[in-house]
């Protein structure tokens, strides 16, 4: 889905907000340090207890937020959001219960927890310095495909091992592709950029690229 | 179990954000207090986490292994070979297969970090990153005008550095090795590791003049 998310070269933003944040802190405010902590706990345990729970469904979650809010909230109150939304929807506690703040019962159960199923891999189509377009259209619920270089050409800088491709992976199929850096000059990305020698390197899974 | 619905998620984030109070710590308490409740997180563990992080993880983890980097040629062969590797030689914690790429600038190329379409990060090497990292500002912008951006970050490039920009999408995280700043000859690793700021590991920040911050 091309929600709200993929703001690569949208314009007609502000400049960049908090640039003199002290450089040593890592959280500025208590309740996003718990906040982060709480997530990756959480997300830990879905993984031990197989719930069938996997990142880019997670990413997915935070991706369904409404468009207002994904751009208005700050980065922990969209990830508080996106816990209660995936506690919920893992059978954890109920939207009632956040809306009180406080548990109605003591216990949890799982609906029927279902690991994600790993399927065979798909091979390699291309190598270190093969040209390349990337795909045009996506139709997949989740997506790393980025909006800003579909249809562009690039180069294949590095092939860098397997990974799990995201579309899939946020149903809870494991299909292990290829993945590469691929080089975009930014003159064949954006229209201001001119003659530019700057670039831009990105990760892209095998079944994202076309031969050019 | 996961239900992979898009769109019952989507109308879940609709009810919950209408009908919670709107200050985040009092959401944060909600959401904290009934996990707890319900026996999902155990009750002391948020503070247990947090201490643990705060002791391991973070920007002088990278200032270090960079700070030798520029100390030893051997090792910035082995940094640049397999990051996570030469990290666990300095930072014994740190996963031997954590998926991370260490970028060199040079005096020709300078490179910068951004996930255009979350915020993904070394944290579990370097820590959380910044907040304005995370900005919707920062992720669209730096990747269609990032001298701008660098400007408006405090660093004017030349035109004769030519910049390429890291769009983070994969599991691949990706941290940025400056230059070694002119003038520090014979300084000890520690406090070459001093000048090494966040902002320079995202490549934000280009010239760590030691003038700065010398530990």
């Amino acid at each position: 889905m091309d929600t709200v998310h993929d703001l690569g070269g949208r314009q007609g933003f502000r400049p960049i907000p908090n640039v003199a944040e002290d450089d040593s802190a890592l959280f500025s405010d208590e309740w996003k340090a718990r906040t982060w902590a709480i997530a990756m706990m959480s997300m830990k345990k879905l993984t031990t207890d197989r719930t069938g729970w996997t990142l880019d469904w997670y990413r997915h979650v935070l991706e369904r937020l409404p468009p207002d809010a994904y751009l208005g909230l700050d980065y922990f109150e969209k990830w508080i959001l996106a816990m209660m939304v995936t506690s919920v929807d893992e059978g954890v506690a109920g939207v009632q219960e956040f809306v009180d703040g406080r548990a109605s019962s003591r216990t949890f159960e799982y609906e029927a927890p279902r690991p994600a199923v790993e399927v065979s891999p798909t091979g390699a189509r291309f190598k270190a310095g093969d040209k390349i377009v990337a795909r045009r259209d996506v139709a997949t619920m989740h997506t790393r495909l980025a909006g800003y270089v579909r249809g562009r050409p690039g180069v294949v800088d590095s092939v860098n091992g397997p990974q799990p491709l995201p579309d899939e992976k946020a149903v809870g199929t494991i299909r292990r592709e290829q993945t590469y850096v691929v080089r975009f000059r930014m003159s064949d990305l954006w229209p201001e950029a001119g003659d530019s020698a700057d670039s831009l390197r990105i990760d892209m899974w095998d079944s994202y690229l076309e031969p050019a | 179990m996961s239900s992979y619905d898009s769109d019952k998620v989507a109308k879940l984030h609709r009810e919950l954000h209408s009908h919670l109070p709107p200050e985040s710590a009092l959401r944060l308490r909600a959401l904290e207090t009934v996990l707890v409740e319900k026996g999902f997180l155990a009750a002391d563990a948020v503070d247990k986490w947090l201490d643990d992080y705060s002791e391991n993880v973070g920007p002088m983890n990278g200032a270090k292994v960079i700070a030798r980097a520029w100390t030893d040629p051997k090792f910035a062969e082995r940094l640049a070979k397999h990051a996570a590797e030469a990290f666990s030689e300095i930072v014994p914690n740190v996963r031997k297969d954590y998926p991370l790429v260490a970028v060199f600038n040079t005096p020709e190329i300078h490179n910068v970090v951004v996930c255009t379409l979350c915020s993904c990060y070394p944290v579990g090497i370097l820590g959380m990153s910044p907040s304005w990292y995370k900005s919707t500002e920062y992720r669209a912008r730096v990747v269609r005008d990032p001298r701008g951006v660098l400007a408006e970050l405090g660093t004017d490039l030349p035109d004769t550095v030519e910049v390429t920009v890291w769009d983070s999408t994969s599991d691949r995280r990706y941290m940025v090795v400056p230059e070694r700043p002119k003038g520090t000859d014979g300084w000890t690793e520690e406090d070459l590791a001093g000048l090494v700021t966040r902002n320079a590991m995202i490549g934000t920040m280009r010239d760590l003049s030691p003038k700065q911050e010398v530990g």
